[in-house]
């Protein structure tokens, strides 16, 4: 099973934005340059790890993240 | 020296702003959000934050709807130019800087936008009902300077909002942004336009705009936002929208950093601070024979912007002396806005303006007040 999942956004602005409620929920995360096979969105994107993706998940749920896509490496 | 033309570009800037710029500079520099590395990441938490902090002062819960421009010119242009098809009805007031009026009278010209002007009083007021009136059934935008930049007095947006009901109100907000409380979803503002370099403390060539979330107006420039690259199209999410090209990070840094300064100490305790230094600085003008004082005499919603005449010289000798005699910067003319001269009874002379502001103090108004008084003796 891969280790890593990234998530993907519309904008730069939604990228940091979800950097920010990420971190604060204290999971583990890095930004990075947008994988080809994502790249219909924007520079950046947001690698996680795996194991924290049902957490990542409920935040989506609720509202506060809002990736476009996702792509598991 | 003594700085009073805080309504062109406010000076001195707080430490703290000096520090973001520089930060920036020496330690960032990247272009924010369109490489993957660290470097373009910071630049654009910098870019994020700014946009955060401004959200948080005019009262906006999603800080994606507010776009940078350069100025305000800029913000006020995207507006203008998205609200206003062809033969569509615009109302504005006799109290308009240039950056409305002259892009009002090109839509004018190559749209026939039809431009209804609502005259203000001798003092530069606004009655919101002399606005409901002035609409008509085409009527898609009215436009109105918020702050005077020349007698300032603070038109009542909230009031003007109830008055017109749906049609959008855009606000030129370049005086009063970091001055004067805003509030734009508690007021029902549809847009607004801002300076950073103004009372907002940061430096010159960044400014911004709110869109709100229901209006679809097209982007006035289209090029590359870092976002959807393999798409021809320009993007419809804000604020890529309207932010094509390399935005200018670092004055981005410094308006941060001055949006902060501001919310640190409130823009009421900043306002009230601008209000007691008017009062030092009027009371003093009262009591000088041959001082000429234009707009509202009270300190009631206004600025710390005062316009004056001193008998049997012009405002060009009285700026000349101000500065050459007494190290006292100040604006005279018609300071881009020759309605509101006319308006108020001053054009085409204009008058000496005084602008005060955060980092003023009491002891310079009071010099202020001495040299006009030695400028209208001699
Ligand atoms: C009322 C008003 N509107 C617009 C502007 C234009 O601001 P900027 O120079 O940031 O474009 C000014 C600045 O002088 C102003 O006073």
């Amino acid at each position: 099973m891969s280790k890593h999942v990234v998530l993907a956004f519309d904008s730069i602005h939604d990228v940091i934005k979800a950097e920010k409620i990420i971190v604060r929920h204290g999971i583990w995360c890095d930004l990075v340059p947008t994988p080809r096979e994502l790249s219909s969105d924007c520079g950046m994107s947001i690698e996680c790890r795996n194991e924290d993706l049902p957490d990542l998940e409920s935040l989506r749920e609720n509202g506060a993240l809002t990736w476009r896509d996702i792509y598991r490496t | 020296m003594i700085y009073l033309d805080n309504a062109a570009t406010s000076h001195p800037k707080p430490p703290e702003v000096i520090s973001a710029v520089q930060h920036f500079m020496v330690h960032v520099g990247a272009n924010p959000g369109r490489s993957g590395h660290r470097l373009s990441a910071q630049a654009a938490r910098i870019v994020f934050d700014t946009r955060q902090s401004l959200a948080e002062l005019f009262g906006v819960s999603d800080s994606r709807q507010i776009v940078f421009t350069s100025n305000a010119t800029a913000g006020l242009n995207i507006a203008l130019h998205g609200m206003l098809g062809p033969r569509d009805h615009v109302v504005t007031t006799s109290m308009e800087h240039n950056s409305v009026m002259r892009t009002l009278q090109h839509l004018e010209q190559e749209r026939g936008v039809r431009i209804t002007v609502v005259q203000a009083d001798q003092q530069g007021r606004v009655d919101p009902a002399a606005i409901r009136e002035a609409l008509e059934p085409k009527t898609r935008l009215v436009a109105i300077n918020h702050g005077s930049n020349v007698v300032g007095y603070v038109q009542p947006i909230a009031q003007i909002k109830e008055a017109i009901g749906k049609v959008p109100l855009l606000v030129d907000a370049a005086q009063t942004a970091g001055s004067y409380p805003i509030s734009i979803e508690r007021d029902g503002v549809d847009l607004l336009a801002f300076s950073g370099h103004k009372s907002l403390l940061g430096p010159q060539g960044i400014g911004g705009l709110y869109v709100h979330p229901e209006l679809d107006l097209p982007p006035l420039v289209r090029g590359g936002t870092g976002s959807r690259s393999e798409s021809d199209r320009q993007p419809d999410f804000l604020p890529d929208k309207y932010e094509s090209g390399t935005l200018n990070t670092c004055g981005i840094a410094g308006l941060g950093a001055g949006v902060r300064f501001i919310l640190e100490r409130g823009v009421t305790t900043i306002h009230n601070r601008e209000m007691d230094l008017l009062e030092v600085f009027l009371e003093g003008l009262r009591r000088i024979a041959g001082v000429v004082l234009y707009g509202p005499s009270s300190t009631k919603t206004r600025l710390p912007t005062v316009s004056l005449n001193v008998e049997g010289k012009s405002p060009s000798q009285v700026g000349g002396l101000l500065d050459k005699r007494h190290d006292i910067m100040v604006r005279v003319g018609l300071h881009c806005a020759p309605n509101a001269h006319r308006t108020i009874g001053t054009f085409p002379d204009g008058t000496v303006r005084f602008s005060a502001g955060a980092m003023s103090s009491r002891d310079e108004m009071e010099q202020a007040v001495a040299a006009i008084e030695e400028i209208a003796r001699s």
